[in-house]
């Protein structure tokens, strides 16, 4: 009688402990950006990522967050060339250029924020050789000054750093640790290469 | 003298006397919101808005950049007007939050415990009928028995 008691008080306490608390899943974030059809293609106008002032480019950005917690992330958007610093994945720092745009926005847990950013370039200048890009227009936003520059125009890129609000920190953090299994650093972002030509 | 004294105060005062900047508040508003989904509960409604504000302060910049600076102070003030009202309607939905989790845990236990007693009541139950059957069954034999013996 005894014996039958315990048992069923250790099984019905299991039970509710696991009732009572969340079952532990990993804890990420994840972006990603798609062409104008809603798929991982048609990026550009007629596949050609060589794209000249005004035309018009439409992507969508998606943010999944899968921290098991509330979250406030920022999109931070800069434009950078092939030889200026990109973020670095393996030690969680940003690239250093600067942003010209941003996104924010606070996710409950499991909730996936899609962002449309229709963008085309609106004046691109030649500078020894070089095309420098001083207008951009993003979601009906003019972006002006000197944004960024390639040699040739060639290997410009869109780099999407996706931020979160460090509660412990106080302030915005482009990269966290996990504790388990092994410490590990992690940061999210991606990016689309094109070239652009000089307004004529 | 006098005068470096005069604008070190002057400077203090205005810096002492300075509202936090709208970004700064919804970073204040936001950690008081993730606090009631830590305890368990949600407010969905309170995220909603607190996004409306943060779009509000997207579109201030966008303003800003273009340089209509009058027209970005508008939107930072009705972005501000928005965390404010959500700020003072988290307490309310912090203390539901600890209602919902405490009752929460108060059913499960006492699911658990109610659960256990008859489940065991059930066992005791058994074991006396089966052994008040044993018994009537024992008797029986033993009536047979002696009238066989006859």
């Amino acid at each position: 009688m005894i014996a039958f008691f315990v048992i069923v008080t250790v099984t019905v306490s299991a039970l509710a402990y696991a009732e009572l608390t969340p079952p532990y899943t990993d804890q990420f974030f994840s972006m990603w950006i798609v062409g104008s059809n809603g798929l991982t293609e048609n990026y550009f106008p007629n596949n050609n990522p060589n794209l000249i002032p005004s035309e018009q480019v439409n992507w969508t950005l998606g943010v999944y967050n899968h921290m098991s917690s509330l979250e406030y992330v920022v999109v931070e958007v800069k434009l950078l060339n092939a030889t200026e610093t990109a973020p670095n994945e393996q030690t969680g720092v940003p690239s250093p250029m600067p942003e010209i745009f941003e996104f924010a926005r606070v996710l409950v847990s499991n909730e996936t924020w899609t962002i449309p950013f229709p963008w085309a370039i609106l004046n691109a200048v030649s500078v020894n050789g070089a095309v420098q890009i001083n207008g951009l227009s993003i979601n009906g936003t003019v972006i002006t000054g000197n944004l960024a520059q390639a040699a040739g125009g060639l290997d410009f890129r869109f780099v999407f750093e996706l931020w979160f609000y460090d509660q412990t920190a106080g302030n915005l953090a482009f990269s966290w640790t996990t504790p388990t299994p092994t410490p590990a650093t992690y940061s999210v972002w991606t990016q689309l290469w094109f070239n652009a030509t000089a307004s004529s | 003298m006098l005068i470096v004294l005069f604008v070190i105060l002057t400077n203090a005062s205005v810096s002492y006397t300075q509202a936090p900047d709208v970004t700064t508040l919804s970073y204040q508003a936001f950690d008081q919101l993730a606090t009631v989904y830590q305890s368990g509960g949600s407010a969905p409604n309170l995220v909603s808005r607190l996004n409306s504000a943060l779009s509000l302060m997207e579109a201030a910049r966008v303003e800003r950049a273009q340089g209509n600076a009058s027209n970005a102070s508008a939107l930072e003030d009705q972005a501000r007007s928005i965390i404010a009202q959500v700020s003072s309607q988290i307490p309310a939905a912090q203390q539901e939050a600890v209602q919902v989790s405490n009752l929460r845990v108060e059913t499960t236990v006492a699911g658990a415990v109610f659960v256990v007693g008859l489940l065991t009541f059930c066992f005791y139950g058994c074991l006396r009928v089966w052994r008040w059957y044993d018994k009537e069954k024992l008797l029986e034999m033993r009536i047979l028995g002696e009238e066989t013996k006859d």
